[in-house]
């Protein structure tokens, strides 16, 4: 299936030190669905359960937006992609002093892509129940849909169609810009 | 209008507590990260100038574990800073341009 789609700033969440992007996707009849972002805040603002972790990624977010920058230690590795919150290994080797905004348990996984440290996009994700995120029914096609996006954006970025700004804290692409997602 | 998107009501559910716990130990990892890298300090040279196992120095600087004033004060005396007050200052630097930023969207948005 190929899926275009489209780049969108998220004016919400940004701040001085970080510029948050969303995709929003095209169905297959070319219409324009939910952005991935507030479609992942969408689904889980209601489950209690998830009430705090989903709470205490949006609060990281704006934290990263507005005072501590996209440091590549606050990120998860999840293969071409990122993932909020980061992981023990992660914390071990960039940080072990930012375990510390986290709850031990958070199972809720946000797909990112960390561009810089001024530039994330911010995909979609949901509640992680295996230790493979491709086995898990929940999380499955966000990760996947996470390693398309980014590896677009790349070349993307290759051939110019997405490009940095003088200073690279923020990008710039023409108003048309789509990429496709194989 | 005000509080009709997912961002709003979120933002608008967020328990004091989330923003203060997230914010503050975010501002006290960051102060005592910088610390260590001025001075040229591992995690584990800080546990042996506290006279700490690292391992407990981790748990201190953990979620798992709440940081007693004592713990804090403590840490404090080794490093020769106020740990605590400066993340405050940084909570307080981080909130005030939250607000800068959403009186501007607020004018944008009657402006617009």
């Amino acid at each position: 299936m190929n899926t275009f789609a489209k780049l969108l700033p998220v004016d919400a969440l940004s701040g001085p030190k970080v510029k948050y992007y969303t995709p929003q996707l095209q169905d297959e009849k070319g219409n324009l669905l939910t952005p991935e972002i507030e479609n992942f805040f969408l689904r889980h603002e209601s489950i209690e359960r998830l009430t705090d972790m989903l709470d205490e990624i949006f609060v990281w977010l704006e934290e990263m937006a507005f005072a501590a920058g996209a440091r590549p230690e606050f990120f998860r590795n999840e293969r071409n992609a990122g993932a909020l919150p980061p992981d023990n290994q992660q914390r071990e080797r960039f940080g072990k002093y930012l375990k510390i905004a986290y709850r031990d348990q958070n199972n809720l996984r946000l797909y990112v892509i960390r561009l810089n440290m001024q530039v994330v996009i911010l995909l979609n994700g949901g509640e992680k129940t295996t230790r493979n995120p491709e086995n898990c029914s929940n999380v499955r096609k966000h990760f996947l849909k996470a390693q398309r996006i980014a590896k677009a954006l790349d070349e993307a970025l290759n051939t110019g169609d997405l490009r940095y700004n003088r200073d690279k804290t923020d990008i710039v692409f023409d108003q048309n810009f789509e990429f496709s997602i194989l | 209008m005000k509080n009709n998107t997912v961002y709003d009501r979120i933002r608008a559910r967020i328990k004091p507590e989330t923003q203060r716990y997230v914010r503050l130990n975010l501002a006290i990892a960051m102060r005592v990260a910088d610390i260590l890298q001025t001075n040229g300090w591992t995690q584990k040279d800080l546990a042996q100038k506290m006279g700490k196992a690292e391992s407990e120095i981790s748990k201190w600087l953990s979620g798992s574990h709440n940081l007693t004033l004592k713990s804090i004060s403590k840490m404090e005396t080794v490093l020769g800073v106020d740990v605590l007050a400066i993340a405050q200052q940084e909570e307080i630097r981080a909130t005030t341009l939250l607000i800068e930023c959403e009186s501007a969207a607020d004018i944008s948005e009657r402006q617009g």
